[in-house]
């Protein structure tokens, strides 16, 4: 970790970057402050200032928009980095030449447009070219230092501007500006690199689309939002820049102000201030209130100013404070904070936005604004007190439209890093229909059992032709009885009666269950009659169904085949679970009660699934015992859930009862949080509370987080922050532990050591999970899942989004609770991409680095952790240095039950 | 000439025709979508795109990182490297699976020999599906594993592939007369190729509820026709396959999984595995297996990647016999 500057984070890797991005817009900068300088008192200097201005504006609009054409074929053509060089170049050549020419009122109109034209495009052009080279966390942490070189490049032209006014004429100014136009062209053009954000990966490339998609505006809401406040920005700097500059012309006329030399002055002052708070408080300001604070900065300031002058009736002051304020923040943190929310837009839909938002729509929105002051001017209600009421109502709609952006921007943050959904279409096109129905008639039996669930999931299985009945594959006669048996349709009916007399015993179950479904007695008959014990235990089951017995355990066939035994008995009770499975009801519990005490281990699987439709309470000891059994556990959990509260009581008691079988403690938490209710959540953070196992406690985090996501389900925050700050201190506490040694047992390269170094990992990796498990349970509408993975994931911007995206989410009240102090700033180092040591160090953490590896081991050898403490103990004795093995004997006298668990074959001998 | 139809504007394609959208659904219900639920074919759905390749296109090149995994629906495509045998890939076979598996660069280059149909999915989207339905992981890892065995059994000399002798390097200590204890445990289950990568609190975990088994040498450890509950690692001593239906034997040594990639199989064994010294077998049940993948998903991408080398020799020599895959 290198601190290059003390003010700014820049890290490894980034500084040649960040230097080549600071030196140009420095150059770009100083250009356009010289050139404005120039332009302003040629232009200011002639008669009809009011006039000219607002035609100037709205013949910018006009220019700005053949000029973006131009600029977006030079972005095709040459890509974006050379066609921003391209624009440096033109911009040189364009001021040597007005450089050349005599100055006329019609020359210094040209210029004043050129300038104005150069100040949108390359300052536009430059950020879209930052935002390919920097992410969003980059950028967070480095547009402070590029910005605050740049505002250094306007002090230092206006510097030079006001020094070189002195001897030379204004005209001078402008090959300045060229040269430094040239420079900026030339530091850009020493970067070879592809921007990253553009760089092809893989073959795979040749799949996306080849036509860039066309960008609507209503598809972008957010892109909107931001269009909004580069409106108001917009006019609001216009009518303080209109504001300063008729009062300039005014004091210049009354009281003899020169222009020049004023302009290049307060040039100087408002680029000085810019870079002051550029450097010491731009950073600051982001850090502490986050982009969408650092957005409503500059608003509040002009309306604050704009206030304050028709307070003071148009004091000359209060309009130079009003435009100095714009003039000292918009290229400073104003600019900083809008290019961050611009950073989770996608580049397609960014690329195509921001051009024409910031160059012609900004230009039409100067044009109009500048109609607006020429029709006040010419109308005779102009006067500072008009102006700066104006100020104070695009600055009002700018601080309402900022303050709003909250939900807008975590939107967008979700949707950056949301992952691809299926919206299934109810509705098949003609085409599709035909597509569907031809793939019935494949000889590939999976493609038919596809169409067939393509029909049916698209409610059109009338469609299925009963005649897929006689398909010769079990599998697709199964599927296909299941999507067209039913009431309805009678062209089934014949086909399914003739598979009563098909050779494969499942086909004719499923043949007897859809011919009763639709009330054919006959059916039933013939399965009775089967000379299979599976098939006559279906027809069974539909035998005493559509009767008219209401205790149906006491029906002696039922009895029967309780009593029996053998293969058979066993396959014929499993065949009548699965009938009153999928068409069982209450009056099958008893049958049921009695088929579980029967029931070996493959039969009870199949009650479980039955318990599901016909849940009772005298199921409930039954369920439980076999949540410890993956199969079929979906079917036990649902069960648990229809038998309601007494499963909810017995589940808890279960939970808290260390007498309870480890595996089936496991899987109770889960099991808890899907009855969804307030209850569950109340038992699930009270047993979190007085946990001991590891596991089980994992597990309580899963099922609140599942919990809070599926039941929306708020919990007692103070308790959740309690827990988030544990986990919180156990990943940076383990992540020091492995500072010092990571190295060393890499170079080791030994099994234990291997095994000591990703025990470490993983133990802190899972106090990671377990923070973002908290963090999931104190906001159930966040994907905090997806945030996660973004975070551990390989690809930079997603990276960069779910960091600024954490960094939003927590500055939410709850952070703000006394309970929660350091919290906010521990969570966001857990996604800082920064070395573990400087990690652990920024959380305060220092105490948690040992000194020397050797310390480490000790402090490992006599963790709290038995197995940690056991595997760095083996580890230490296969080093076999006296030092260690004397640390490890002293830990097993104090620790007996290390021994057994290893460290007596890795050399200790109880000593 | 690559084209691509049936993407939603979220993965970056255009918005194409209902019969493409409907084609597509076809092809994932029929070819992915075997354990899949309603709901985690739509992720499938979400994820997946199809793509028509003409005779001689160039899905991807040796060398390039693997962004999608693929699934033939229809037609032929070839896996070249220089030196090796080529692939030869039909209907529902896969490509770039084994690499992703394995976490490298594509190690052949996809060329389309006849007009063909693939689905394409985005490859991390694709571990986030499996991961998001582990259940359905599981079972096409169990799935693979039969298939790979199967497989293994259908080459020329079966023992070349199943066999395994003691790496003398890394032999591990004997166990004659002492417990394995948990830290030993833990160090011998990850010399295990199949969880090699696996996390060490996962393995730890595994250790901890293992139960320990010794055999007599003659002792049959398991029987073709088994059914067995528990996946079973030799940690000491040397054990023999047979099969009885061929005269297949071979000879395993520790550490590494009883009978192969058949222990990860859910399928009724097809081997004996008959103790030819005395040894020592972890047995670890297939039930704590799955709970350590559900919290510790590395273990279940540690088992896959295994699974994929393995696949890997089958695949050059089913190349070698001139049959596709």
């Amino acid at each position: 970790m290198a601190m290059a500057f003390p003010l700014f984070d820049v890290r490894d890797g980034e500084r040649p970057r960040v230097a080549r991005a600071g030196f140009a817009l420095f150059a770009i900068l100083a250009a356009h402050t010289i050139s404005e300088t120039a332009r302003d008192a040629i232009l200011l200097g002639s008669s009809g200032t009011s006039k000219r201005l607002a035609t100037a504006y709205v013949a910018l609009a006009v220019v700005a928009m053949g000029a973006l054409a131009i600029n977006t074929s030079l972005i095709r053509h040459l890509g974006r980095r050379y066609a921003m060089i391209a624009t440096l170049m033109g911009a040189a050549f364009g001021h040597a030449l007005f450089f050349i020419v005599h100055p006329t009122p019609a020359v210094a109109f040209v210029l004043y447009l050129w300038t104005g034209l150069l100040g949108t495009l390359v300052v536009v052009q430059y950020w879209l070219l930052a935002a390919t080279v920097f992410t969003s966390t980059e950028a967070k942490r480095l547009y402070g230092l590029v910005a605050a070189i740049g505002a250094l490049g306007s002090l230092v032209g206006a510097l030079a501007a006001a020094v070189l006014v002195t001897f030379l004429t204004v005209q001078h100014l402008l090959p300045l500006g060229a040269a430094l136009y040239l420079v900026a062209g030339l530091v850009l053009s020493t970067d070879d690199a592809p921007a990253a954000a553009t760089q092809p990966t893989d073959t795979s490339d040749l799949l996306a689309p080849r036509t860039p998609k066309k960008i609507r505006w209503r598809d972008h809401p957010y892109a909107v939002r931001i269009a909004l406040l580069v409106i108001f920005a917009t006019a609001a700097a216009l009518v303080a820049d209109y504001l300063l500059k008729t009062s300039a012309s005014h004091a210049a006329r009354d009281r003899g102000l020169d222009l020049g030399s004023f302009f290049a002055r307060y040039n100087g002052v408002v680029s000085g201030v810019s870079l002051l708070f550029q450097v010491f408080g731009a950073s600051w300001l982001l850090r502490k209130t986050g982009v969408l604070g650092s957005i409503l900065m500059l608003p509040l300031l002009m309306l604050g100013g704009g206030i304050v002058t028709i307070l003071t009736t148009g004091a000359f002051l209060a309009a130079v404070a009003t435009k100095g304020a714009d003039a000292t923040l918009r290229h400073s943190v104003n600019r900083v904070a809008n290019e961050l929310l611009w950073m989770p837009v996608a580049e397609d839909v960014r690329s195509a936005v921001r051009g024409p938002l910031e160059s012609v729509v900004a230009r039409l929105v100067q044009a109009a604004t500048a109609l607006l002051l020429l029709g006040i001017s010419t109308l005779g209600y102009g006067g500072p007190v008009v102006y700066a009421g104006l100020v104070v109502g695009f600055a009002g709609a700018w601080v309402i439209v900022a303050g709003g952006m909250r939900p807008a921007y975590l939107k967008q943050l979700r949707t950056s890093l949301s992952r691809p959904t299926f919206a299934p279409e109810h509705e098949l096109d003609l085409g599709s229909l035909e597509i569907v129905v031809e793939a019935l008639s494949s000889t590939d039996d999976r493609r038919v059992i596809a169409a067939i669930q393509v029909l049916a999931a698209h409610q059109r299985g009338r469609l299925i032709p009963a005649l897929v009945l006689r398909h010769d594959s079990p599998d697709v006669l199964a599927v296909a009885l299941d999507a067209i048996a039913h009431k309805g349709r009678t062209d089934w009916v014949a086909l399914t009666t003739r598979l009563l007399q098909a050779p494969d015993p499942h086909i004719r179950i499923a043949a007897v269950r859809a011919l009763a479904r639709a009330g054919m007695s006959d059916a039933i008959q013939t399965g009775l009659a089967d000379a299979d014990p599976s098939v006559r235990a279906a027809a069974m089951f539909w035998q005493q169904h559509t009767g008219a017995r209401a205790v149906l355990a006491e029906d002696p066939t039922i009895a029967a085949l309780l009593a029996a035994t053998g293969e058979d008995a066993v396959a014929a009770r499993r065949h009548l679970l699965d009938a009153i499975r999928k068409d069982g009801d209450k009056r099958w519990v008893d049958v049921l009660a009695q088929l579980a005490r029967v029931g070996d281990a493959s039969t009870i699987e199949n009650v479980a699934l039955a318990i599901e439709r016909v849940p009772d309470p005298r199921f409930v000891p039954i369920l439980i015992g076999r949540l410890s059994t993956r199969a079929g556990r979906s079917s036990v959990r649902a069960a648990l859930v229809a038998i309601g509260p007494a499963a909810l009581a017995a589940l808890a008691d279960a939970l808290r009862s260390l007498k309870t079988a480890p595996r089936m403690r496991l899987h109770i938490p889960t099991t808890i949080a899907m009855f969804g209710s307030r209850e569950a959540g109340d038992i699930l953070l009270g047993q979190l509370a007085q946990e001991r196992s590891g596991d089980v406690r994992y597990r309580l985090l899963r099922a609140l987080a599942r919990l809070a996501v599926t039941g929306n389900q708020r919990f007692e925050a103070d308790l959740l922050l309690d827990e988030l700050r544990h986990h919180l201190r156990e990943h940076f506490r383990l992540l020091g532990l492995a500072v010092p040694l990571e190295a060393e047992l890499e170079r080791e390269g030994t099994d234990s050591a291997r095994m000591l170094l990703g025990l470490l990992r993983d133990k802190a990796s899972q106090a990671h999970d377990r923070v973002f498990l908290v963090v999931q349970a104190l906001h159930p509408r966040e994907d905090i899942r997806g945030i996660e993975r973004a975070l551990v994931g390989h690809e930079r911007s997603a990276r960069a989004h779910a960091n600024e995206f954490l960094d939003t989410l927590t500055r939410a009240p709850v952070y703000l609770r006394e309970h929660a102090a350091g919290i906010r700033e521990d969570l966001l180092l857990v996604g800082e991409e920064l070395p573990a040591r400087e990690r652990v160090l920024r959380a305060g953490e220092a105490s948690d680095i040992p000194e020397t590896a050797t310390e480490a081991m000790e402090r490992l050898v006599n963790d709290i952790d038995t197995l940690l403490a056991a595997c760095a103990a083996y580890h230490a004795l296969q080093l076999n240095r006296a030092e260690l093995t004397k640390i490890v004997n002293t830990a097993a006298r104090a620790r007996p039950v290390l021994a057994p668990l290893g460290i007596v074959h890795a050399g200790f001998y109880g000593g | 000439m690559v084209t691509e139809s049936g993407i939603y504007p979220a993965v970056g394609g255009m918005p194409v025709a209902e019969n493409g959208d409907v084609e597509r659904e076809l092809d994932v219900r029929a070819g992915l979508g075997l354990f899949a639920s309603e709901g985690s074919l739509h992720q499938l759905l979400a994820i997946a795109r199809q793509i028509e390749l003409r005779p001689g296109a160039v899905l991807y090149e040796v060398g390039t990182p693997v962004r999608s995994v693929y699934q033939v629906t229809r037609g032929t495509l070839e896996m070249r490297l220089d030196g090796f045998p080529t692939w030869t890939v039909t209907g529902r076979g896969t490509l770039g699976f084994l690499d992703f598996m394995r976490a490298r660069p594509h190690s052949r280059t996809a060329v389309a020999t006849s007009e063909s149909r693939i689905l394409a999915l985005d490859a991390n989207n694709y571990l986030e599906f499996v991961e998001d339905n582990f259940e359905v992981g599981h079972q096409i890892l169990a799935q693979l594993a039969g298939n790979l065995v199967e497989g293994i059994l259908g080459v020329p000399d079966p023992a070349l592939m199943l066999g395994c002798t003691i790496d003398q390097q890394n032999r591990p200590r004997s166990y004659a007369n002492v417990e394995v204890s948990l830290v030993d445990r833990v160090i011998l289950l990850q010399r295990v190729p199949a969880f090699a990568t696996g996390s060490v609190q996962a393995l730890a975990n595994l250790a901890q509820n293992a139960r320990e088994a010794r055999y007599e040498a003659g002792e049959v450890i398991v029987t073709a026709g088994q059914r067995t509950d528990e996946i079973m690692v030799l940690v000491g001593g040397q054990i023999e396959l047979t099969s009885p239906t061929t005269d297949l034997k071979a000879t395993r040594s520790p550490v590494d999984l009883l009978a192969g990639p058949a222990e990860l199989a859910t399928t009724a064994r097809t081997l004996t595995a008959t103790a030819i010294r005395d040894s020592v077998v972890l047995q670890i049940d297939r039930e704590e297996l799955l709970d350590r993948i559900e919290e510790h998903f590395e273990l279940s991408q540690s088992m896959f990647s295994y699974i994929a080398t393995q696949t890997e020799v089958l695949n050059n020599a089913k190349a070698i016999q001139g049959k596709t895959l």
